[in-house]
């Protein structure tokens, strides 16, 4: 959509503003009617009035207040730094830049290196807020694992985002508003079909105990989604860690996010277990992906504003548009992977394609993880079995 | 003899006491020393202080403790990374050692054609990024996929491979392959400046070439060659890039990667106490070293060949023994250069890494070259080109401040300034990279050090003290003190005879010298990640990052283009090295 937007001020042109405006009467509508078909109850903060979410050009009042205090102060560039691939990287970088100044009218730059794992960069973010230094990625990204132990360290700004749109419902927000959902990773086993006959694929973790996989088999160096599977009825900590004692005679070596193409090259015949957009992410390669009938769970990915974030305006304006419809499209375009849960996300549809009921899955969220505080422990147990071969 | 009288004699009287005995009131060298040593002192207490501390620095819940230390040590998993960090050390050592030195003695003391050639090859290996080579051998020798592994077990009809590069041994082999330039600059200046005298005697008395070689060279060597073993066992303790691609995806930890696995706790904090606390045992490794290497220049005086009396380094003529030497060379070559660099290429042209074979082959494509983040590739190759001018440069006028002052003066500290010159290198690189960043980010916060390059120089700086010191050292040792005696007796100052005696004698290795620490600079990854913010990022640091990402193909496209780009530094080299042949010949004549 053109509008008479001044590209040096970020200011949005009259007739924007009327299109505008004319959007947010018929979002004020449409609220009206579907006020009563069900989804979360509001919190008692005002929820802004809600257009269709796949309108990507509705700006609410909360999001322009932000346009414009991010002018005021001189907030021209994003800082942002991630793991390489995640969010689509380099590619998905450009393509979220022209999203947001379309939807915003201004002409932000951002400024993407590839960092660090999102461990990693945690540890970093947590050390410049500590010195109160401005940190080195205007917005944060990382699962429950990783916020959860910084939930009431100060790490992170608190802020209403269910007030910047529609489409950020209050339970997408983490305790202490400290960061917003924007997609899910589904866990599953990685396999290189070469290697792995139909017959053979694993459709419980158990059968990756199967004694042809010995010494073929890969897993992570900080047991990924092992630990979040205890959370399901099948199993228990101390199942767990009887069955990782048992996969850890199986597995050859350790694989670090990103290295599935190890699995790729013939290296290890599967992966236990990994993120299932990674195949999608690797399409045309000798890859599949399984999800165990008894350990389907999707982990939530947040972004959050750390509080020494240097531009923390078009920080939070950047996470309301990745939530967008057009965000949500590009994020899938590049990335492979959207937040199920909102209208339009092609993840759901993957999931109905692959014959796997979203009820059956455990959807794990920091809500969730904060009331099991036990999970670190679990967490550390089964990293130290994997590493350590069982102690044996 | 009456040169030693002489020095004796003009030792004792004051205003006429030449270099050795030049007793400023501070002697300006110190003006190198002193803020070098202030800098290594400040790294390591920092490092010792947080080897205490438990929890982030800066927030409440640090406290001090000692539990560092007990959790380490009642590790028993550390003490088996580091048994194995000992194992791949010693074994890259004795790989490199092979390769480097006899290259050497090759290129320096025979008639090998082609000397410049092969400095330039050896120099190569420095631009090629050491987890490409890594990730090649897992290709060549991995028990399941490895090229060379099928093809041995079709062979012998074996079920499992004979070979493997997943051991430590394997591990030891590449990470040797990969430092073997290293031992190759490390000896070659020693083998250079050797006196032919005591070959040419015992060829004279009938001794076969062979002979010569193991009575004569090898024993007049051996500072050198203890040396360069020293240094390259500490480069490979801390050395990440081989034990994370072949090691850590195997289960088999060393130092760098067990820091790696516990470098954040499981509150998902930085956790630099426990790293810390490892890092003591590394000091202690260290001090170890040094003391063993003082031993070893006190006895330098032995081993001193270049004096005022008639030298000229000769040649040994190989004859047929040239076609053994290129072989040897040639192998050399091939597995660590050629090899590595061909695997960047395949890499470089295919979406998903996998063994050549039709299909792959069918899949390549300049995808991966137009896919580079040309503005992340700028910004790293300004901030890299930055530290490849800077750190050489400091980094070589300090290292001739200590090495002058250990070498050649009769300070009392002599011995302590050669430790603190060592010290440095033996402990991790990542070690100072920590304490680099706690004091920039927690006690220097009005200067605007932390996230910038100048940091990074400052810590490679410390780092790389220990090669230019070991460099400069060996040139200097091999220069014996009459040469300086005579200047003095003739009645020249102390700066004099250093500009006119001493500097052109040591030139070779200080161009050298700085050459080859603007090329490790340009290499080095571990402190370089550690210091990242988006606006320091290294070219290394743009790769790594790229390839840890799973985009091993637009890693290697970067790493190719780099290399493209550093053609003319190669150039340059090669037309120095060529100098350096030439002038090395018009020295003497070759005798069988």
């Amino acid at each position: 959509m053109s509008s008479t937007v001044d590209r040096r001020s970020g200011r949005i042109g009259r007739r924007s503003f009327l299109e505008r405006g004319t959007l947010g009467m018929l979002a004020t509508v449409a609220a009206v009617l579907t006020a009563g078909c069900g989804g979360s109850s509001s919190p008692s903060s005002a929820r802004p009035s809600a257009a269709s979410s796949s309108s990507g050009a509705y700006v609410s009042e909360e999001a322009r207040k932000l346009v414009s205090a991010a002018a005021s102060k001189g907030e021209t560039t994003l800082t942002l730094s991630w793991s390489g691939n995640t969010l689509g990287g380099v590619e998905g970088y450009r393509k979220f830049e022209a999203v947001f100044n379309s939807m915003y009218g201004t002409n932000m730059k951002i400024d993407f290196t590839p960092g660090p794992s999102m461990t990693d960069m945690m540890a970093k973010v947590s050390q410049e807020v500590a010195a109160g230094r401005a940190t080195s990625t205007d917005v944060l990204i990382g699962t429950d694992s990783h916020y959860v132990p910084i939930l009431d360290r100060g790490v992170l700004e608190g802020y209403d985002y269910a007030t910047l749109s529609p489409w950020i419902r209050p339970d997408m927000v983490a305790p202490n508003q400290i960061g917003v959902e924007i997609y899910g990773t589904t866990a599953g086993v990685l396999y290189n079909p070469g290697l792995v006959p139909e017959s053979a694929v694993p459709h419980k973790l158990a059968d990756t105990l199967d004694p042809r996989w010995k010494g073929k088999i890969a897993s992570s160096p900080d047991a990924a989604y092992l630990d979040i599977v205890t959370l399901r009825p099948e199993w228990g900590p101390e199942k767990m860690k009887a069955f990782v004692t048992s996969l850890t005679d199986q597995v050859a070596g350790l694989l670090r996010v990103g290295e599935e193409t190890r699995i790729v090259s013939g290296e290890f015949a599967m992966l236990v277990m990994g993120n299932t957009h990674s195949v999608t992410d690797l399409k045309g390669a000798q890859i599949k992906v399984v999800i165990p009938t008894d350990a389907g769970v999707t982990r939530f990915v947040y972004l959050g504003v750390p509080r020494t974030a240097a531009h923390p305006n078009l920080a939070k304006l950047f996470i309301n548009m990745i939530l967008s419809a057009d965000g949500q499209r590009i994020l899938y375009d590049v990335y492979s992977t959207d937040h199920y849960e909102l209208p339009g996300s092609r993840s759901a549809e993957d999931l109905k394609a692959q014959g796997i009921d979203k009820s059956q899955m455990l959807a794990v969220n920091i809500q969730l993880v904060a009331q099991h505080p036990e999970l670190k422990q679990v967490n550390q147990d089964l990293s130290r079995i994997l590493r350590e071969k069982g102690g044996k | 003899m009456q040169a030693r009288a002489l020095t004796g004699a003009v030792a004792d009287s004051g205003p006429a006491a030449g270099i050795l005995q030049w007793r400023p009131k501070i002697h300006p060298l110190w003006a190198l020393i002193v803020p070098t040593v202030a800098i290594i002192l400040g790294l390591l207490y920092s490092v010792f202080w947080l080897s205490f501390l438990q929890g982030l620095p800066g927030t409440a819940q640090a406290h001090f403790t000692i539990d560092n230390y007990i959790s380490i040590y009642a590790d028993a998993f550390a003490l088996t990374a580091l048994k194995n960090t000992l194992g791949f050390s010693l074994s890259a050592v004795a790989v490199a050692l092979l390769f480097g030195t006899v290259t050497a003695w090759l290129t320096e003391r025979t008639d090998l054609p082609g000397k410049a050639a092969i400095y330039t090859l050896m120099t190569l290996s420095l631009l090629l990024p050491g987890f490409f080579t890594a990730m090649g051998w897992l290709f060549l020798l991995h028990p399941r996929i490895g090229i060379v592994s099928q093809w041995l077990m079709r062979l012998t009809g074996l079920t499992e491979a004979p070979l493997s590069i997943t051991t430590v041994a394997g591990m030891g082999w590449v990470q040797g392959l990969n430092l073997a330039s290293l031992a190759f600059v490390l000896t070659a200046a020693s083998f250079r400046s050797m006196d032919p005298t005591l070959e040419e005697a015992a060829r004279a008395n009938g001794a076969r070439p062979f002979h010569v070689v193991r009575r004569i060279v090898l024993p007049l060597m051996t500072p050198g060659i203890v040396a360069a073993a020293m240094y390259i066992f500490t480069i490979a303790l801390a050395s990440f890039d081989v034990p994370a691609i072949i090691g850590l995806s195997n289960r088999i930890y060393t130092f760098s990667t067990y820091v790696y696995s516990k470098k954040v706790s499981a509150d998902g904090l930085p956790q630099y106490g426990g790293i810390a606390a490892m890092s003591s045992m590394m000091v202690l490794v260290a001090i170890l070293i040094s003391y063993l290497y003082g031993r070893v220049i006190k006895r330098a005086d032995r081993y001193q060949v270049v004096t005022g009396k008639g030298y000229r380094p000769d040649r040994t003529r190989l004859g047929r023994r040239a076609i053994l030497a290129w072989l040897f060379v040639g192998a050399y070559v091939a597995m660590a250069k050629v090899f590595p660099l061909l695997l960047l290429i395949w890499a470089a042209g295919l979406r998903f890494f996998q063994p050549p074979s039709a299909q792959a082959f069918s899949q390549l494509s300049w995808q991966n070259f137009r896919g580079m983040p040309l503005d992340l590739v700028l910004k790293g190759a300004t901030n890299t080109a930055q530290l490849m001018i800077a750190v050489p440069t400091l980094a070589i006028l300090a290292s001739f401040g200590f090495s002058w002052m250990i070498v050649r003066s009769r300070s009392r500290l002599r011995v302590l300034l050669d430790f603190f010159a060592f010290l440095p290198h033996a402990v991790p690189g990542l070690i100072f990279g920590v304490g680099a960043m706690f004091v920039a980010l927690f006690l220097l916060k009005g200067l605007p050090l932390y996230g910038s390059v100048t940091l990074i120089a400052i810590v490679y700086v410390v780092q790389h003290l220990s090669f230019g010191t070991r460099l400069l050292n060996t040139s200097l040792l091999q220069i014996h003190r009459d040469l300086e005696e005579a200047a003095v007796i003739s009645g020249a100052s102390g700066l004099r005879t250093a500009r006119k005696i001493l500097a052109p004698l040591v030139r070779p290795a200080i161009l050298n010298g700085w050459v080859w620490l603007a090329l490790i600079s340009y290499r080095e990854l571990t402190v370089a990640t550690l210091l990242f913010t988006p606006r320091n990022i290294t070219l290394p640091t743009v790769v790594w990052n790229v390839w840890s990402s799973g985009n091993y193909g637009v890693a290697a496209a970067i790493s190719l283009v780099l290399l493209s780009c550093l053609m003319p530094l190669i150039l340059i080299y090669y037309i120095v090295g060529r100098r350096t042949a030439a002038s090395s010949a018009a020295r003497g004549p070759a005798r069988i």
